[in-house]
């Protein structure tokens, strides 16, 4: 009796992997699409996947679901992503992390692990102190770390080799310092740095100028710099790092990819989709409200910024002592 | 009384009622935390008035912390992290047939700390975010072993083993990566072991999976489920009311105690309930109760770790900081509707932040009702027979574990912790102590190694800082008192 | 003085594994970097050895007691390990834990939907439900669940083999 029950179940079971093995895709897409989010629900990343989530559902006609594959520095994320089924239903969110995963050797993953399709975010590094601090631009700042001794200066921002810590480094190495001469106080992302800015307990910090705009409209803290090719038209006021005579450009940046041997079909039709949305206003108010800066690369040309900025990166990490030997 | 009938209307009063009922179901869940439950409702408020945006994730996030006690009482597993120290005294309590009378205290100290803690951040948030500011890694270093130290309070029977149990803890909370060196230290290779042990899932197999282990291990049909299963399953208020007349002063102890850690933008309601629960037994008169069914036991940490909302919201509204992970997404929602959270909310949208308080003032009173009605809904789960009740209970916790990141893995760990748990039950090896460490670990490590960073090794910061100093003073007193009292008595004889 | 032969007991066992742990920790902890160079207490291993080290005297501490106080604690031998399989209710829990390996292992392929079912049915079916019983309630906390986290929670559960089949 207790056997038959059984035998009953397994039945069925082999009947359902049967049934699965016979299904083969014409058409893309048929069903439910997922996007791997690699950092935590409700945070920035997650929130700009889970807009352009719904976004992609009303454009191709089936669920898109965000899932937040937490951990090890984005390693997770990005890994489970890259090693997701080929079939064009695993999309992964990329973000700057995966250009120096590697390098850290936190995992085997570089940008060369997936079909490039859109990016639509990049935010550029901003050199933030107090606004009761006596430089008014980065030169000042910088001659006076060159004339101070070593470890006078603290700086912050967010985890180390975060994109808002090797911005930094590149700039005093760009400048002629040594990286080593200043203390790095790590932190959990941008939030406790400014905390630590606010409370005097650290002098310079890099983050993304939107996460600071509060305290900066206060008049508790002034932007010196931003590190992007030109200044920004939602605060023209702040000078990029370039103006000032050291060229450096860095921040951080998002946008999308699926594994390697993706169908092509798949490819072109995500591509499209999600350059249209990145096309509608209903994109650029959201990411304006929200403090994201839009920049989009569609295809190949992402993938050669990806690729450019991982190899730029090397030297920066071997002068930082982050490079895993 | 504008900013009351503002908020008394339709359109807020049923987003914001269905968003705390969604609270009670999230925070009710094991593995899904408050966090998550505001996480969902945001992606909602993009869609709504400002206001009414924020009177959901208001509501979640006060339904849902209550909501983790009533696993916590009934169960033995924390529905979210917050509720770990509510396992404590309420689970024993249930265990005596008077759950009811647990989760009914519970209810009511969570709305009477919820209340305190609005009220705090309505009066004098602009000093007490000052003051939060002036916390760096030396207090937070100080304030993390206060936290570790109440390990040793707690602990019942052997000191030694509830030291082994904090230091199980502790070393299980170094695996990971490194935050001052990005060094990815034990992890063996696997990513998953990279990104450190997150103890929840650890709370859930320890506590949780372990008692319906020995519950299954057990000849006869006691323990776990019947105890709820026999007692009448409503929420017990009859003596709630002198219960909380006796308890005052330390209803009002644990409320400060939960709003002020609730402040600091590096602790959380976690941390402010087990730092409740320990002063608590420090400030009784009958600290030898503590850890078997004591009221006083249940009510600090639910006091506590609700009136903790109401301060993380403090850092939040005066300097855009976030106070914890709920605030930090709350921040992001704020800035979708154009406010830029810091000081100049207070001038910019004085009126809106009036509307903040009031509904989080009356927030509380759905909670009492709401969390009511949560309650039986939650009791009704016991009228299953026992098999059943166990089945439930471990595959939710299974599937909670899973949702926390997606991950086979944490279903793992809870599978493993469940056994390491019955195991160090059946040898007395205390398990709260062990959560401590695992909680606590990072935050010592972190403070002490990054605050020598930033000294270049010296130690004297931690030591002439007044707020530093005030700990390190606070923490001889707490382990001299005893020792000295009877010094004294000792002498006078 | 008569020598008492030496027993093993529990609060022996705990002192081994104190020890255990802390030769683990000690033997990996060399390889770490090495903290910035005047401070060497910053150092990713610092906290580990230092935990080690308590753990060595916890450990040290547990032999010594045990053996002090070996009349209060029954030894530990192979009657003990015969006894860990002879009551039934002590077989369900291995099973029990058995059970939940397999539902790791099968989770991401079978999907949420089949292995949910048939955990819960092998779980029911093992603590003494009927079979209809089992079946019901397998089927219903399945479709709670499903319903809950899926839907209302916007969690999404793997859907394993059965994607194929548009679930």
């Amino acid at each position: 009796m207790k056997r038959s029950f059984l035998v009953c179940l397994v039945l069925t079971l082999t009947a359902g992997i049967l049934f699965a093995g016979g299904a083969k895709e014409a058409k893309y897409p048929t069903k439910p699409i997922t996007i791997i989010c690699p950092w935590a629900a409700g945070g920035g990343t997650d929130r700009t996947a889970r807009f352009v989530a719904e976004q992609l559902s009303k454009k191709l006609g089936v669920p898109v679901n965000v899932v937040n594959k937490t951990g090890g520095s984005g390693a997770v994320g990005h890994g489970e992503g890259a090693a997701a089924a080929p079939d064009g239903y695993t999309i992964t969110n990329l973000t700057f992390e995966i250009n120096v995963l590697k390098y850290l050797g936190y995992a085997d993953l570089t940008p060369e692990n997936y079909i490039p399709l859109i990016q639509f975010n990049e935010d550029a590094a901003a050199v933030i102190v107090s606004a009761k601090s006596p430089y008014k631009n980065v030169k000042e700042l910088l001659d006076d770390i060159k004339a101070k001794p070593e470890g006078t200066f603290k700086f912050s921002g967010s985890t180390i080799a975060s994109a808002w810590d090797l911005p930094r480094i590149q700039m005093l190495m760009t400048y002629g310092i040594d990286p080593q001469k200043v203390k790095y106080i790590p932190t959990q992302g941008a939030a406790p740095a400014i905390t630590e800015l606010l409370g005097g307990h650290v002098d310079v910090i890099t983050c993304s100028y939107p996460e600071a705009a509060g305290q900066i409209a206060a008049g508790a803290l002034k932007a010196l710099a931003i590190m992007a090719d030109e200044r920004n038209p939602n605060f023209p006021d702040v000078p990029t790092l370039k103006e000032q005579g050291v060229n450096v450009v860095g921040g951080t940046w998002r946008g999308f990819g699926v594994p390697l041997k993706t169908p092509e079909l798949a490819v072109n039709t995500l591509r499209k989709a999600l350059k249209e949305i990145t096309d509608t206003q209903e994109f650029k108010d959201f990411m304006n409200k929200a403090g994201f800066g839009i920049k989009v690369r569609v295809g190949q040309e992402f993938g050669d910024f990806m690729i450019n900025q991982y190899k730029a990166l090397k030297p920066v990490m071997e002068t930082a002592g982050y490079l895993k030997k | 009384m504008d900013a009351i009938l503002s908020v008394l209307r339709v359109e807020i009063l049923i987003p914001w009622l269905l968003a705390m009922v969604l609270g009670i179901f999230v925070g009710a869940m094991p593995g899904l935390t408050a966090t998550m439950a505001v996480a969902l409702i945001v992606p909602l408020t993009f869609h709504t008035p400002p206001i009414v945006g924020l009177a959901m994730i208001l509501g979640v996030s006060f339904t849902a912390i209550f909501a983790g006690d009533i696993p916590a009482t009934f169960l033995r597993v924390p529905g979210t992290p917050a509720s770990g120290a509510a396992v404590l005294d309420g689970y024993e309590m249930n265990k005596q047939g008077k759950g009811p009378l647990a989760i009914a205290l519970d209810l009511t100290c969570s709305t009477l700390g919820g209340t305190i803690g609005v009220l705090i951040l309505i009066t004098i948030s602009p000093i007490l975010a000052s003051f939060a500011l002036q916390f760096t890694h030396f207090e937070y270093f100080w304030l993390a072993l206060l936290g570790l130290s109440m390990s040793a309070v707690i602990t019942k029977g052997s000191t030694m083993k509830g030291l082994i149990s904090m230091t199980g803890g502790l070393i299980l909370s170094t695996i990971g990566l490194d935050i001052s060196t990005g060094y990815p230290r034990f992890s063996f290779g696997s990513t998953y072991l990279m990104s450190g042990i997150n103890f929840i899932p650890v709370m859930i197999g320890l506590f949780g999976i372990s008692e319906v282990l020995r519950s299954i291990s057990l000849t006869s049909h006691d323990q776990l489920g019947d105890a709820a299963i026999v007692s009448n399953v409503k929420a017990d208020f009859r003596s709630v009311g002198s219960i909380m007349g006796r308890n005052k002063r330390l209803i009002l102890q644990s409320s400060v105690i939960g709003t002020l850690i609730g402040a600091l933008p590096g602790a959380g309601a976690d941390i402010a309930a087990w730092v409740a629960y320990g002063m608590a037994k420090k400030t009784s008169k009958t600290p030898e109760k503590f850890g078997t069914g004591s009221e006083e036991g249940v009510i600090a940490p639910t006091t506590a770790n609700n009136a903790a909302l109401g301060g993380t919201w403090i850092p939040a509204l005066v300097f855009g900081i976030p106070g914890d992970s709920i605030t930090a997404i709350v921040l992001g929602a704020m800035m979708m509707y154009g406010l830029k959270p810091g000081p100049l909310v207070f001038q910019g949208s004085r009126d809106l932040v009036n509307q903040i308080f009031t509904v989080a003032v009356i927030s509380q009173f759905f909670l009492l009702i709401l969390g009511y009605l949560g309650i039986r809904a939650f009791t009704w789960f016991f009228k299953f027979p026992r098999n059943v009740v166990l089945a439930g209970i471990t595959i939710f916790s299974i599937i909670g574990a899973y949702a926390l990141r997606s991950s086979v893995f944490d279903v793992g760990l809870v599978l493993v912790f469940g056994i390491l748990g019955y195991l160090m039950e059946r040898v007395t090896i205390p398990l709260p102590p062990f959560i401590l460490g695992l909680i606590l670990g990072p935050m010592i490590e972190e403070n002490l190694r990054i605050g020598l960073v930033k000294t270049s090794g010296n130690f004297w910061p931690f030591f002439n800082r007044p707020i530093s100093a005030f700990f390190a003073i606070l923490l001889v007193l707490i382990f001299l008192y005893e020792p000295v009292k009877l010094l004294i008595q000792k002498k006078r004889k | 003085m008569t020598k008492k032969p030496f027993r093993l007991n529990q609060e022996h066992v705990i002192g081994l594994v104190c020890l255990a742990v802390s030769a683990i920790i000690l033997s990996i902890t060399p390889t770490f970097p090495k903290g910035k160079a005047n401070i060497g207490l910053t150092g990713p291993a610092f906290f580990p050895d230092l935990l080690a080290f308590v753990f060595i005297l916890c450990g040290v501490y547990q032999l010594w007691y045990g053996t002090k106080n070996a009349p209060s604690y029954s030894p530990i031998t192979l009657d003990t390990f015969r006894n860990l399989f002879k009551k039934k209710e002590t077989r369900t829990a291995y099973l029990i834990i058995l059970f939940m390996v397999g539902f790791i292992l099968l989770f991401d392929a079978l999907g949420f939907l089949l292995t949910t079912f048939l955990f819960l049915l092998l779980f029911l079916l093992r603590l003494g439900a009927s079979r209809w019983q089992s079946l019901f309630y397998a089927l219903f906390f399945t479709t709670i669940i499903y319903f809950l986290f899926g839907w209302l929670f916007t969690i999404s559960l793997p859907s394993g083999i059965l994607a194929y089949v548009g679930l």
